[in-house]
C-alpha cells in the first residue's frame, strides 16, 4: 500500500524533512506513477510548498510538523522527535556566528601555545607517560595549564587517549563540516610551525625566513651534530632529528636549538 | 544498573581558588593524587555525589557538569547523537582507568558520559 509507512524510514530519518524525502522516494519507487502532488494532498499542502521543504527552502514550523504527522498517522514519538530536531537545527542554525567565534579563539590559542605541538611530539618518545604531572614538569608549565593544552588537543581530534596507558597523536580529520574543516586546518598547522611565547635569543644575521620555529621530539644524541649543520640547512636538521632509531627528547627549533623540557623525560 | 548522575565537575578559570572555596564552605575534600593532577572532591558525606575540579581553558566559560555513569561510553555516544546530540570530545580513556565522552545535549548544555574503572564501579 502506498500510503503506508515504512518503520525502518522512521527509525532512521533524523529529522521530518529526511523522513517525507525518503518516504517520497520510497513510494516512488514501489508506484513510478506516484507523485510529489499525491503526497502533497495527502499532507494536507500544496506541491509547491513541499518541494520548498523537501529542498531546505522553507523552513518546517513546529505546527506543521504536527500537522503532517497527523495526517501519516506517526506515532507521537516520533513527532515529538522530529521537533525537538527541528527545534535543535534552529537553534544551531542562530548560534553558527557565536561558535565559530569560539573556535576561531580555540583554533588560535591552538596554534600560539607552544605547548600543543611539545605534547603531540612527547607522545612520540619512548619514555613518554600519560600523566599530565609528568608532562607539566617535562615541559616545565603547571599542570592546570597542561590540562587545558590536552583537553584542547583531544578536543580537536589531535590527540586520543586510547588507552589507560598510552595516548596517540593521530591524523587529521576529513572535514565534513564547517566545523570539521578549520579542525582538520587546525591538525595540519602543527606540522607546518609552531609559534613559541617564550623570548627567543636575538641574532642579528637572522633572515625573516629563519624566524618560524617549530617542536621536534628528537634523539639527544645526535644534538651537538645537529647545531654544527642548523646554519647550513633548516630542513636537513629537522630530517636528521626525526629520522634517529629513537626519540627521548622534545627540542624546539629557532635560531638556536634548546629543550623545551625542563627535566629530562 | 540504571544510568545514574555519579559525577559533577566544576571548571573554574581559577580552580585552586575554587577548591580552596568549598573546602573552606562545606569542608570537602580535595585529593589530587591522580595522573592527571585532578582535584577530585570528597563531599565526605553519607548520601550525595562526589565530584572534581578541571580548569577551564581561557576562552571557555566557568560551568558545572554533570556526569551520568553508562556501561558502553561509545554506544551511549552514538546514540546521542542520533538524538540530535554533538559530540564535544568523543571517548577517552582516562590513564587512571576511567573512560568519559563529552556531549551536548539537544539544548547545547554540555554534560558527560562516564564509566568507571571496573574497581570503582558501583561506587557513587
Amino acid at each position: 500500500m502506498t500510503g503506508a509507512i515504512d518503520p525502518d524510514i522512521l527509525e532512521h530519518s533524523g529529522d521530518m524533512r529526511a523522513f517525507l524525502r525518503e518516504t517520497l522516494a520510497a513510494r516512488c519507487a514501489r508506484n513510478p506513477r506516484y507523485s510529489l502532488r499525491a503526497f502533497a494532498r495527502q499532507l494536507g499542502t500544496d506541491h509547491s510548498t513541499l518541494s520548498q521543504i523537501l529542498r531546505g527552502r522553507r523552513p518546517l514550523a513546529v505546527r506543521t510538523i504536527a500537522r503532517f504527522s497527523e495526517k501519516l498517522r506517526l506515532p507521537d514519538s516520533a513527532r515529538d522527535r522530529f521537533i525537538v530536531a527541528e527545534r535543535t537545527q534552529r537553534r544551531h542554525a542562530a548560534s553558527a556566528p557565536a561558535r565559530l567565534e569560539r573556535l576561531g579563539r580555540e583554533l588560535s590559542t591552538l596554534l600560539s601555545d607552544w605547548r600543543h605541538f611539545a605534547i603531540l611530539e612527547l607522545t612520540r618518545l619512548d619514555a613518554f607517560t600519560p600523566d599530565s604531572r609528568w608532562i607539566a614538569r617535562v615541559l616545565g608549565s603547571t599542570v592546570d595549564d597542561t590540562n587545558v593544552a590536552v583537553q584542547r588537543l583531544l578536543r580537536f581530534g589531535l590527540l586520543q587517549m586510547t588507552s589507560a596507558s598510552s595516548w596517540t597523536a593521530i591524523s587529521p580529520v576529513v572535514p565534513v563540516s564547517l566545523d570539521g574543516f578549520l579542525e582538520a586546518v587546525a591538525a595540519r598547522l602543527p606540522a607546518l610551525h609552531a609559534v613559541d611565547g617564550r623570548p627567543q635569543p636575538a641574532r642579528g644575521d637572522v633572515r625573516p625566513g629563519d624566524r618560524a620555529e617549530t617542536t621536534i621530539a628528537v634523539d639527544s644524541r645526535r644534538v651537538d651534530q645537529a647545531i654544527e649543520l642548523m646554519d647550513r640547512c633548516r630542513t636537513d636538521v629537522i630530517r636528521l632529528l626525526t629520522t634517529g632509531d629513537r626519540k627521548d627528547d622534545v627540542y624546539r627549533l629557532s635560531i638556536s636549538l634548546v629543550p623545551v623540557t625542563t627535566t629530562k623525560p | 544498573m540504571g544510568n545514574p548522575v555519579a559525577h559533577w565537575q566544576i571548571l573554574a578559570k581559577k580552580p585552586d581558588e575554587a577548591a580552596a572555596f568549598y573546602q573552606a564552605l562545606f569542608g570537602w575534600s580535595v585529593h589530587t593524587a591522580n595522573r592527571l593532577g585532578y582535584r577530585e572532591v570528597d563531599t565526605n558525606a553519607d548520601g550525595g555525589i562526589d565530584g572534581g575540579i578541571w580548569p577551564s581553558p581561557p576562552e571557555g566559560n566557568a560551568m558545572v557538569t554533570l556526569y551520568v555513569e553508562v556501561d558502553d561510553v561509545a554506544r551511549y555516544v552514538k546514540k546521542a547523537t542520533t538524538l540530535g546530540a554533538k559530540v564535544v570530545m568523543p571517548p577517552q580513556q582516562l590513564p587512571d582507568g576511567d573512560e568519559m565522552a563529552v556531549i551536548l545535549d539537544v539544548e547545547g548544555i554540555p554534560f558527560g558520559i562516564m564509566r568507571r574503572r571496573a574497581s570503582r564501579r558501583g561506587t557513587a
